[in-house]
């Protein structure tokens, strides 16, 4: 339907997560509205953030430095690591301002439909940082869904011999929510996970 | 259950439809080719989201269409519903309950059970092992959500760990990682098999009331034939442990054939007639009579769940029964289930046609017969 220059950045914008066919012809004609100066800007910020923004060689979160803010903050509690999947796992868990311990960004999970295994994730460094550390307790936050599971199963059986205390992030009754409304899945998770009071 | 209206758009070889329907009997007459199985997909599809002829959704559009919906009200423990299907080529479906879009397929189904009568059940009896897991699957999975969400996530870490072994057979991945696939997989499967057990059982007692309701002198059973304990009684956990324990044994044996060997997605059902295995011990007509045996067990089981029955469809069904079995059928027919039926002849029907509301299907067109 559209061709040259115009049928490229349509398809540049559709290669993005989340965005369809119609969705990318949307933002092109909204780019194409706006004044040079603010491409430029857009164009400026995306090239800055590529060349600045890296993983953090301690913890593989997203930083602008060598090490990030956590990794490099004292007051943070360094006998606790939180191990997820994605850099914006550790978005969503320093979002609730409720986690004082350090991170670690596995870069992925185990699932060898997409060819990853083990030696894909970043679990060697995992070790490397448990070894003559204070680290007394790894949480292990990585999804609910088999594939997560799957890493979680995994890092206990690797990590629990080194004599660490691992952990699972609970699943169970969403916060605030009630029971009419859970679906049956999450009201038989979160039977088996029950604590007593 | 009751399926009142029903409207197509671009639905197979319906440009635009909009019918009522009766509460009772619905008949579809018409010659072959008209669409009267197209009507029952679309019922059927209203149940399950999906066509029982087991194609993709874009073969459901109207040649040369590139969109189809169809739109039915519906009622449910007295409660009306309208739901709606939109299909959109290459792209995919999008469903909606009052109004509300339905995101997974697993909030959808629940909403109302439809079950098919159709000549090829005789491969219940007579066919391969997977016919008979894919019954006893669709009734599970539609009486019960936990059933549904550990088959998915069972043939997620199956799918998982057979492209594993195939990788380990290659040497592309060491052999310690089979654990956490292993793990999940004999737990979800421990679920599953005990689950599909209780409903054999439950459903070996319905058909010991279904053949003493119709009269039948034999007695039809079904054994569970899983493939850890092949038959034996066992508990969830019993599974679990003899499944991963076989599993370390034929380790070499899946790694040579770079798969999943053993589990609930190779169980079979032995069905019998009078202790006799019915595959190789029965006459055509005594399949007949136990394959649709089977789907009024079926019937009979969703109303055990729900206190109500759900909607039977029959398609093409009574050409191919003589007149005892025929007379078996409309005796469970209850007046108070809904039943649509497809057929060439309104005479094939003359016992039904009192409550019945009969439609003419003519390529594309569905008229009432003023004759009802």
């Amino acid at each position: 339907m559209y061709s040259g220059i115009l049928a490229r950045m349509i398809d540049e914008l559709g290669r993005m997560p989340g965005i369809g066919p119609k969705t990318a012809q949307r933002l092109a004609f909204y780019l194409l509205r706006q004044e040079r100066a603010e491409v430029e800007r857009l164009a400026h910020t995306l090239i800055e953030a590529k060349e600045t923004i890296r993983y953090c060689s301690i913890c593989f979160s997203l930083c602008e430095n060598e090490i990030c803010s956590i990794c490099s903050n004292p007051r943070r509690d360094s006998a606790l690591i939180c191990v997820v999947e994605e850099p914006n796992d550790v978005f969503s868990l320093e979002r609730t301002r409720a986690f004082n311990g350090l991170y670690h960004v596995l870069m992925g999970t185990l699932s060898p439909l997409d060819g990853m295994g083990p030696d894909d994730l970043k679990i060697t460094e995992l070790l490397r940082r448990l070894q003559n550390s204070r680290v007394g307790e790894v949480i292990i936050g990585t999804n609910p869904d088999v594939e997560g599971e799957a890493t979680a199963i995994y890092l206990g059986k690797l990590l629990k011999p080194l004599g660490v205390k691992v952990t699972r992030l609970a699943s169970g009754l969403p916060a605030n929510g009630n029971l009419e409304y859970a679906d049956d899945i999450t009201i038989t998770r979160a039977l088996g996970g029950r604590r007593e009071l | 259950m009751r399926i009142t209206t029903l409207k197509l758009k671009n639905f197979r070889n319906y440009q635009e439809l909009d019918i009522d329907f009766s509460d009772h009997s619905n008949i579809f007459i018409g010659n072959n080719a008209q669409g009267k199985t197209n009507l029952l997909e679309a019922l059927y599809i209203i149940g399950s989201t999906k066509s029982f002829r087991r194609v993709h959704d874009d073969q459901l559009l109207k040649i040369g269409q590139n969109n189809a919906g169809i739109n039915a009200e519906i009622i449910k423990k007295g409660l009306k519903k309208t739901i709606k299907f939109d299909f959109i080529a290459k792209t995919g479906k999008k469903i909606w309950v009052n109004g509300k879009n339905s995101k997974k397929i697993s909030d959808y189904l629940g909403n109302i059970n439809v079950i098919l009568f159709c000549p090829e059940d005789l491969m219940l009896i007579k066919g391969e092992a997977a016919f008979r897991r894919r019954f006893i699957d669709s009734l599970l999975c539609q009486t019960d959500n936990v059933y549904l969400s550990h088959l998915i996530n069972f043939q997620r870490v199956l799918k998982q760990r057979n492209f594993l072994l195939k990788d380990i057979q290659e040497r592309k991945k060491a052999k310690d990682v089979l654990g956490p696939w292993d793990e999940q997989l004999v737990s979800f499967a421990g679920v599953i098999a005990k689950k599909r057990d209780i409903l054999i059982k439950n459903v070996n007692k319905i058909l010991e009331m279904i053949y003493k309701k119709l009269n039948i002198d034999e007695k039809m059973e079904i054994i569970y034939k899983d493939t850890i304990f092949k038959g034996e009684n066992f508990e969830e956990e019993e599974y679990a442990t003899k499944y991963k324990n076989k599993l370390k044994s034929i380790n070499f044996e899946e790694i040579r054939k770079g798969m999943t060997i053993i589990g609930p997605h190779r169980d079979d059902l032995e069905i019998k007639l009078d202790n006799l295995n019915a595959r190789f011990y029965s006459s055509q007509g005594q399949q007949r009579t136990m394959a649709i045996s089977l789907r009024m067990a079926e019937v009979e089981y969703i109303y055990s769940v729900f206190s109500e029955y759900p909607i039977l469809l029959l398609d093409d069904i009574f050409s191919e029964l003589d007149d005892k079995r025929k007379g078996y059928l409309i005796k469970f027919l209850k007046p108070d289930i809904q039943i649509f039926i497809t057929g060439t002849r309104v005479s094939d029907f003359s016992q039904m046609i009192p409550r019945a509301r009969v439609f003419n299907i003519n390529q594309g067109k569905a008229a009432i017969n003023k004759n009802e």
